[in-house]
């Protein structure tokens, strides 16, 4: 979810569908304050990597833990909150952007935290991703005085190959049915404990509808996605692409969501047929690998005039058509838990990250990437190595920025900007 | 009989010599990395297993090619050992999943099988445990170790059947309860057991067959003697190298207590008797293997009661580099300590291959007012 609070002048280039993204996120914002807290309705926490649409399909408010941070950091609370970390004895190693939300509950100064800080929740839902995770979550909900639920997902034995090949229709055999059967009965205790929390019957036909049009705004992505990796000049910018795909993304299941991207879909089209290009000098098409540099999408437009470089992919550009697309006869809960059982795994683990990376920059016509790597973040940094050693042995050279993701203060943009301008010249121009 | 005090010595300068030799007389060795492989299977399989450890004098130049610098240094030992063939003596390598690392640690290692075949690298196992407390956890466990007696009966050719893992998890559990004992001797208010030699007997368990280790253990009397200074309590990252307390008892203060998994937390819950030795085995680890992924409400016990054992008057945390984790429980852990008036010095950032100077400082600043007040 974005963070921007400010209206700015529309960059150029930008998509009619983005300002309907954005209005959408800004309309989801103002239904959730109302509902969670202004009016004290039952919501959920939860983590961006957790099945979101078991409370979809409750009609229960939910929030992600990523989004307040990252309003946290947009309104520049970051440094408060660290203060406190460091006076209340977390070392300053220890990852920051998914604790700043449970630090800001600590700090219980409802003056100071945006929006007057997240009321009690409903429930806390956390998936165990790293040893950290229910740490952070255990002491969110003891200061919330709140119940909390954990997914434990079994790690994933063998990796197949080409693992976005196999997780739409052969969803079964890529994660496999031991995993699959423990993650069913581990969603079905989650929604006894929602359905308790919340006061709320799950009905499981609206939960499949849900599922089907997830699949649907998947299609109409994947089309989209297409379009984007074989048309050149690169019709779409990329922080239209993350604007527009994150806001399906977040309202996955949704009629909107379909609509949403049917609207992105048909705008990518008309523009490939007029031929129109972001960058109208492009010479070199750029992935963006690993995290998302939120606090600055701008960036990823800096190289057009200069360089005629244009970021054309990053994992959000089509994850969402990859990852959560799962086509099911009958049991929708099974297909559910496909989706979230290995979302983490495909996006980091070496061979299925460097795998379906190699892949996007076949696709896309890439001739050069840049990889983000979080510091302080260890989570994020694992399967990086291996990956850039793979892009780099299939001819498709790779350069590595470390940042911080939530003190943008730290962002030295000059120097970034100089670095990978460096990189395009000598690695890319020099190559060529 | 060799005197105990040699018998760690050799220990200390060669930890796998015996694992070494039981592999030249053609015995099978399996390695094992982290404190919750379940050992008793490798034993009931008639196998040697042998807690493999990093090197901190040794090279990485091989694993940084692969592998994160933000990876723990021992890890990243381990694994530039496995690339450059100086694992390729084991049988077998069983990777539990009990930590975020070793899970890497696992796909990785298979990553690099697969885009260069020619390395001579023993097979990895993972042992995919959970550690939450439900029961259908439990029945995932107990598939998954059925799992692994299969692939060590396959590879030693017997069976870890009721009867030989009855017989293994009985030697383990006399380990355990003679570490207690261990524990309690170094505890000692008069002649007591130092901090080194603890750490010294309770590696012996982890590279060296149960009823070795355990005839170790029951001597461990042998090595007590009159010591002062303050009683410490070690808390934080696994020390599978004794440098940290060999630091603090140089500084004159007594390592009484940890609860790493290197040390006595590895061995204080036996495996409880069950109709099927399976089901107990499968509950130990699941509940009781002191790994990061416990529930924090356990291992906060565990640490309470640890303190109500060992009666120490000061708690040194000491945290690996690039550490994500523990640090999380440490302001709650100060809170308790603050409440005990047991104070407390938090080490940061302690490098796995080198020994930071200004940690023997802080070290001897922490310990002054301590010796002050226990003399």
């Amino acid at each position: 979810m974005s963070a921007k609070t400010e209206e700015r002048p529309a960059p150029p280039g930008q998509m009619d569908v983005t300002p309907l993204a954005k209005a959408r996120q800004k309309s989801w914002f103002t239904e959730f304050r109302r509902r969670a807290m202004d009016e004290g309705e039952p919501y959920v926490i939860a983590a961006a990597v957790s099945p979101h649409e078991i409370f979809h399909a409750l009609d229960v408010p939910l929030v992600t833990n990523t989004w307040y941070s990252s309003i946290i950091s947009a309104k520049r609370l970051s440094p408060h909150y660290f203060d406190l970390m460091d006076r209340l004895g977390y070392h300053e190693d220890l990852p920051r952007y998914l604790s700043l939300p449970m630090i800001s509950t600590l700090d219980d100064d409802p003056e100071r935290a945006p929006y007057g800080g997240l009321p009690r929740p409903a429930l806390i839902l956390d998936r165990l991703r790293g040893d950290y995770a229910q740490r952070i979550t255990t002491e969110w909900a003891r200061a919330f005085d709140c119940p909390k639920f954990f997914l434990d997902v079994p790690v994933q034995r063998h990796l197949i190959p080409d693992w976005w090949r196999h997780a739409q229709t052969d969803w079964e055999t890529l994660y496999g049915t031991e995993r699959l059967d423990y993650h069913v009965e581990q969603i079905e205790a989650l929604i006894d404990t929602a359905e308790t929390v919340t006061g709320r019957r799950l009905d499981r036909d609206v939960l499949t509808e849900e599922m089907h049009r997830i699949n649907r705004a998947g299609e109409l992505l994947a089309e989209a996605r297409d379009l984007i990796a074989t048309s050149r000049p690169c019709p779409v910018a990329l922080p239209d692409q993350l604007t527009n795909v994150m806001a399906a993304t977040w309202n996955r299941g949704s009629q909107w969501s379909v609509d949403h991207m049917q609207a992105y879909r048909d705008e990518i089209a008309n523009r490939v047929e007029d031929g129109y290009g972001i960058c109208s000098g492009e010479k070199h098409r750029l992935l963006w690998i690993n995290t998302g540099l939120w606090f600055n999408t701008a960036f990823y437009r800096a190289f057009e005039e200069s360089h005629g470089a244009v970021f054309v992919w990053s994992m959000y550009s089509n994850y969402f058509s990859d990852g959560y697309r799962k086509y099911f006869e009958g049991d929708s809960l099974r297909a559910l838990a496909a989706r979230s059982i290995s979302m983490n795994e495909q996006l980091h683990l070496p061979p299925w990250m460097a795998g379906w990376i190699e892949q996007q920059a076949r696709d896309f016509g890439a001739s050069g990437a840049v990889m983000l790597t979080p510091v302080g973040d260890r989570l994020s940094a694992y399967g990086t190595r291996a990956c850039k050693r793979a892009l780099e042995a299939a001819g498709l050279p790779v350069l590595e920025l470390s940042a911080s993701m939530v003190d943008a203060r730290l962002w030295d943009n000059d120097a970034m900007i100089a670095k990978v301008g460096d990189f395009i010249e000598t690695r890319i121009e020099g190559q060529a | 009989m060799i005197a105990l005090q040699k018998q760690l010595d050799a220990l200390a300068a060669d930890p796998e010599a015996e694992a070494r030799r039981h592999a030249a007389a053609g015995g099978r060795v399996v390695g094992v990395l982290g404190g919750a492989a379940p050992v008793e299977l490798i034993e009931a399989a008639d196998a040697f297993p042998l807690r493999l450890r990093g090197d901190p004098a040794g090279p990485t130049d091989a694993a940084d090619a692969w592998m994160e610098p933000v990876q723990e240094g021992a890890l990243r030992s381990i694994f530039n050992q496995l690339l450059t063939g100086g694992l390729d003596w084991l049988d077998l390598i069983v990777v539990p999943r009990s930590s975020e690392q070793l899970v890497q640690f696992y796909h990785l290692a298979e990553h690099v099988r697969a885009e260069e075949p020619d390395l001579a690298m023993p097979p990895l196992h993972l042992v995919n445990l959970l550690q939450t407390p439900e029961a259908r956890s439990t029945r995932f466990n107990r598939r998954e170790m059925e799992r692994l007696a299969e692939a060590l009966g396959s590879l030693t050719g017997t069976r870890p059947d009721r009867i030989r893992l009855r017989e293994a998890i009985q030697w383990r559990n006399t380990l355990r309860h003679l570490a207690s004992e261990v524990s309690s001797a170094r505890r000692s208010a008069d002649r007591s057991v130092s901090g080194q030699d603890a750490a010294l007997l309770f590696l012996a368990g982890q590279v060296r067959p149960a009823p070795q280790a355990a005839e170790m253990f029951g001597r461990a009397g042998d090595l007590a003697a009159s010591r002062s200074g303050p009683r410490l309590l070690l808390s934080g990252s696994g020390q599978e190298n004794p440098g940290l307390v060999r630091l603090i008892e140089e500084a004159g203060a007594r390592v009484v207590a940890e609860d790493h998994d290197w040390g006595e937390r590895l061995y204080d819950h036996e495996v409880e008797e069950a109709p099927d030795p399976l089901d107990g085995l499968v509950r130990h680890y699941q509940c009781h293997a002191p790994t990061p992924r416990l529930p924090v409400g356990v291992t906060e016990a565990r640490f309470t009661a640890l303190l109500d054992a060992a009666r120490p008057d000061g708690v040194v945390f000491a945290l690996e580099e690039n550490d994500d984790t523990l640090g999380w429980d440490i302001p709650r852990r100060l809170d308790l300590l603050k409440d005990r008036g047991i104070p407390a010095l938090v080490l940061l950032r302690l490098s796995f291959f080198r020994e930071d100077p200004e940690t023997a400082s802080k070290l001897v600043t922490f310990l002054e007012p301590l010796k002050e007040a226990t003399r």
